[in-house]
């Protein structure tokens, strides 16, 4: 069975002054198998973010449904879900969003306080992680003494040391440079080599290039998607370019007929 | 011509767009410049002078205007100081869409311009408006009428004008070199820097250790008043010093004490409050410790003035134990001759005649007694000295009276056996034995009460020490003594006629007037003994406008420390609300849910502001052994009064500080809300 399953899943916005809807999710449907590292990808406005915050339990759906490990999202009150969220989920967002009061350390320690983990427990998860993300040394800093790069780092580390089921990357090298991004998508894979599964959000091709299947998102649907099977990185980018350029020229009602081979 | 229309559009929507920042500001400084003006008027107004007491109000206004005078500047370079950093990135942009430095000064100047006319303006608009009001209050406070008619004061306008030009042409300089000086980028990320441990925090505690103790020590050592006097402002500076190193050094160390407990530190409420308050402190240090420092001064401020001003009734009859006191010096000062028989009882005579002309007294007394100056070597022994500069011991203004006189003033029946004395001092010290250079006595008996005040003393604000002996003839002796070694400055026995009545206050003055011609006559008919006429009635007129001037500053001043602290409150608020709502989203996303956060950060919040009201109600306990031994010096003896009036105006105190943090804690949620909840749109469906 697979460990994410979404199905038929809609948003409708409306603006605060009431009147205009705004579909921003119209029928998405796809499934992640446990272990899998899935990249989204689309343009502005085709409704990654909204997906990412249903996903992430932040926001509700319109109708349709998501179901985590057997769960469906939406039957948990509103009292559980941020409980569900710090312990099944692990997040990386663009800005980091570490807490500057915190140092990097209290701030990866941050989920595992909120469980009312004992200290020495924390203690013994903390430092295999920091290690193998390289930040052991940077601990004791604050946000504000570090660079992006690490500072993205701290929130990968505070991603996983809840061991959690479902990694949600919301365009995690967005602000980082080039060398960083590298270093941050190896790190990626090397997480997702040891069984994590990741979905990660993204507009960048390189990010989406080292995931193991790419889905392209558009006007609130899944319009395509790619697997990378045995390619290389290489290969796999000029698929997805590929990908895009079809997508940027069609619209939805002609999409359909000029839509790639699905695989 | 259009370029100058620009800059000022320009600057009428900056100062309007940055309300937020510059309406408390502007009202705090309409409010110093009204409060400025009034004062400036009161010392100034022509028709007051002609007002009985009124010197001492002007007196009053002009030590008024100028603590204003310094505290404005302080206060509006801090508020402006505020809203210049907060306004960095804006001016930042400006500099990067190609506003050159000195445009963006000329843009400042017109702000300042504008904003600072229109406070002086606004600020004298006021001040004229209520400073009729205020005067019709100071002449209910010190008991005269004031003159009809509605006065605009041209030397307050000019005065007011002249200082608040000037703390705003200051600001513009701040601001000015503020922007001159840094880059673009920098004006850009100013407001998103973080801090850097500063060190050397540990030293700083132990600093604020030192002083904060060594001003407790003070406050609570002081034994007589005017040691008091004279080491409270040593105390007050003190524990200011304190105040300020430990709300910025000793808060951090003990948070950070706190979180290096690890079991302790780990825990959901610790783990969110230990960091976030040692965030807090670090920001907001410096203005807790000043609203902490304001407060009390405020406190302190409004509890003595008032204290002292509904203590009036008591400290007149301390001082003046009789309403109408006539004395007669019984040597001449130039001869040394004594007074005879016949011109004492003359004296008596001829007081109580033109007393009992006009009214029937309740009762008359007389009596003969010395005051002089003495040094007090240790407890109980005494020495007449020539005063120099440097005296090795304490001075003390020694009394004797016969106990014959004594007992006609209290209406006891004490007996004395030679070298036996009564003893009462204001040093509460209980003696066995007193020693004054050659003369020695017992103690037979400590007294806390006594018929007499040292009048001396009470003038110099020195100790007095008062001895009731068995016999004139050692009166006389000492008399001799002093003589010998002061020569011309000794002192005389003065005998003194004392008269009680239950008249009105006209005819207690009238009594009053018609005993001083009397006496006038009666000593420009024999030689020439000096002699004075006391009247209870016109002293506590007197007493009236001193003290009530008093508390009339006082509670002008306190006002102005209550607003300089309600801004520094709301500007708090205002900072913290910025920089918690980020906070908010983010806790919420690592799994925190909304409701823990908010109860959390309101904790904090809470915590930083009400450490300062609690810190200076601690202050004002302390100070208080001190400031009542201080209130004993203007003969105010009655500490339950003033107690009473501390705890009153703490508590009144302590409501306008909550209802301004109410008040305050709404702007702070709206920043807070506005952002942690989805900016523009909101879903359909649940």
């Amino acid at each position: 069975m697979a460990l994410l399953t979404i199905s038929h899943l809609q948003k409708i916005y409306v603006t605060r002054l009431g009147g205009n809807q705004v579909e921003a999710l119209h029928n998405v449907n796809f499934s992640v198998e446990e272990g899998e590292y899935v990249a989204i990808m689309g343009e502005s406005g085709s409704g990654k973010t909204t997906l990412l915050n249903i996903l992430a339990a932040l926001d509700r759906p319109t109708s349709g449904r998501v179901d985590l490990n057997g769960v469906e999202l939406s039957s948990l009150p509103e009292r559980q879900l941020s409980a569900f969220r710090r312990d099944n989920l692990g997040f990386v967002f663009q800005d980091f969003n570490l807490l500057d009061t915190f140092t990097l350390q209290d701030n990866i320690l941050l989920p595992l306080v909120l469980q009312g983990v004992k200290y020495r427990e924390m203690e013994e998860r903390l430092i295999p992680i920091v290690e193998m993300l390289g930040i052991a040394d940077l601990v004791k800093k604050y946000p504000y003494e570090v660079s992006g790069g690490q500072k993205q780092r701290a929130a990968v580390a505070r991603a996983l040391i809840t061991n959690p089921q479902l990694i949600l990357a919301d365009e995690p090298t967005g602000a980082l440079d080039s060398r960083a991004t590298d270093s941050l998508l190896r790190l990626f894979e090397k997480i997702n080599q040891s069984g994590q599964t990741i979905v990660m959000v993204t507009h960048s091709v390189r990010a989406a290039s080292r995931a193991g299947r790419v889905l392209f998102l558009r006007d609130g649907e899944v319009y395509h998607q790619l697997y990378r099977g045995q390619l290389s990185s290489e290969e796999m980018f000029a698929r997805i370019s590929d990908t895009l350029t079809l997508v940027g020229s069609t619209s939805r009602e002609d999409g359909k007929t000029s839509g790639g081979k699905e695989l | 011509m259009r370029r100058l229309c620009l800059y000022i559009k320009m600057a009428v929507q900056n100062l309007v767009s940055n309300r937020r920042f510059y309406l408390p500001y502007s009202l705090c400084c309409i409010g110093t410049a009204a409060m400025y003006y009034i004062m400036s008027d009161i010392a100034t107004n022509k028709t007051l002078t002609f007002e009985r007491g009124a010197e001492y109000v002007q007196v009053m206004m002009g030590l008024g205007i100028f603590v204003l005078s310094i505290f404005s500047v302080f206060i509006i370079c801090y508020a402006n100081s505020f809203i210049i950093k907060r306004r960095r990135r804006e001016l930042g942009l400006y500099n990067i869409l190609g506003m050159e430095k000195r445009h963006i000064a000329i843009l400042m100047l017109f702000e300042t311009v504008l904003l600072g006319a229109g406070c002086i303006l606004a600020g004298l608009a006021a001040g004229m408006l209520f400073s009729k009001l205020t005067l019709l209050i100071l002449a209910q406070i010190l008991r005269f009428g004031v003159p009809m008619g509605f006065t605009i004061s041209l030397p307050g306008i000019v005065m007011t004008t002249i200082q608040f030009g000037v703390i705003f042409l200051i600001c513009l300089a701040v601001n000015v070199f503020h922007v001159l000086r840094s880059s673009p980028i920098e004006l850009l990320h100013a407001v998103s820097k973080g801090e850097k441990e500063p060190k050397g925090r540990i030293l700083l505690t132990l600093f604020g250790i030192a002083t904060l103790g060594g001003g407790y020590a003070l406050a609570l050592s002081v034994k007589d008043p005017v040691s008091a006097l004279v080491l409270f402002f040593v105390a007050v500076l003190l524990v200011i010093f304190g105040t300020f190193s430990l709300f910025t050094a000793g808060s951090i160390v003990i948070l950070k004490l706190l979180r290096k407990n690890k079991r302790l530190y780990y825990r959901v409420g610790p783990f969110t409050a230990i960091s976030g308050l040692i965030y807090r402190m670090k920001q907001n240090a410096v203005g807790m410790a000043n609203i902490c420092i304001l407060s009390t001064m405020v406190l302190v401020t409004i509890s003595t003035t008032v204290s002292l001003y509904t203590g009036l009734s008591d400290i007149i009859r301390v001082q003046y134990p009789y309403e109408v006191e006539a004395s007669l010096y019984l040597s001449d000062y130039d001869t040394g001759e004594l007074a005879s028989e016949e011109m004492v009882s003359n004296v008596y005579s001829k007081t109580v005649d033109s007393v009992q002309e006009m009214v029937e007294p309740t009762s008359i007394k007389d009596y003969t007694h010395l005051e002089f100056t003495v040094l007090m070597k240790e407890n109980g022994k005494y020495t007449v000295q020539q005063a120099n500069s440097s005296p090795d011991g304490s001075v003390v203004g020694l009394g004797l009276i016969t106990v014959e006189d004594y007992n006609k003033l209290t209406g006891q029946s004490v007996t004395l056996a030679d070298g036996e004395v009564l003893s009462c001092n204001n040093m509460e010290i209980s003696l066995d034995s007193v020693k004054v250079d050659q003369f020695q006595f017992k103690v037979v008996e400590n007294l806390t009460d006594f018929p007499l005040s040292n009048w001396d003393a009470l003038i110099s604000m020195n100790n007095s020490q008062y001895l009731v002996v068995a016999d004139q003839s050692i009166i006389d002796a000492m008399y001799e003594h002093q003589n010998e070694i002061y020569g011309k400055s000794a002192s005389r026995m003065l005998y003194t006629v004392g008269i009680e009545m239950d008249e009105d206050a006209d005819t207690r003055l009238a009594v009053y007037e018609k005993v001083v011609s009397r006496l006038d006559e009666l000593m420009r008919e024999n030689s020439f003994f000096g002699y004075r006429v006391d009247s209870r009635q016109l002293n506590l007129d007197e007493m009236y406008s001193m003290y009530g001037s008093f508390l009339f500053l006082g509670i002008l001043l306190g006002l102005v420390f209550t607003m300089a602290a309600v801004l520094i409150i709301y500007y708090k608020q205002v900072s913290e609300g910025y920089d918690d709502r980020e906070r908010f989203v983010i806790m919420q996303k690592v799994g925190m849910d909304a409701r823990t956060v908010k109860k959390s950060i309101g904790t904090q919040v809470l915590m930083v502001f009400f450490l300062p009201l609690l810190v200076s109600g601690v202050h004002v306990l302390v100070a208080f052994p001190m400031v009542s031994r201080m209130m004993q010096l203007f003969a105010l003896k009655n500490t339950g009064l003033f107690a009473l009036c501390v705890i009153i105006t703490f508590m009144i105190f302590a409501v306008v500080y909550v209802v301004v943090y109410l008040l305050t804690a709404r702007t702070y949620y709206k920043i807070v809300g506005d952002y942690s909840r989805h900016p523009a749109v909101k879903p359909i469906g649940r």
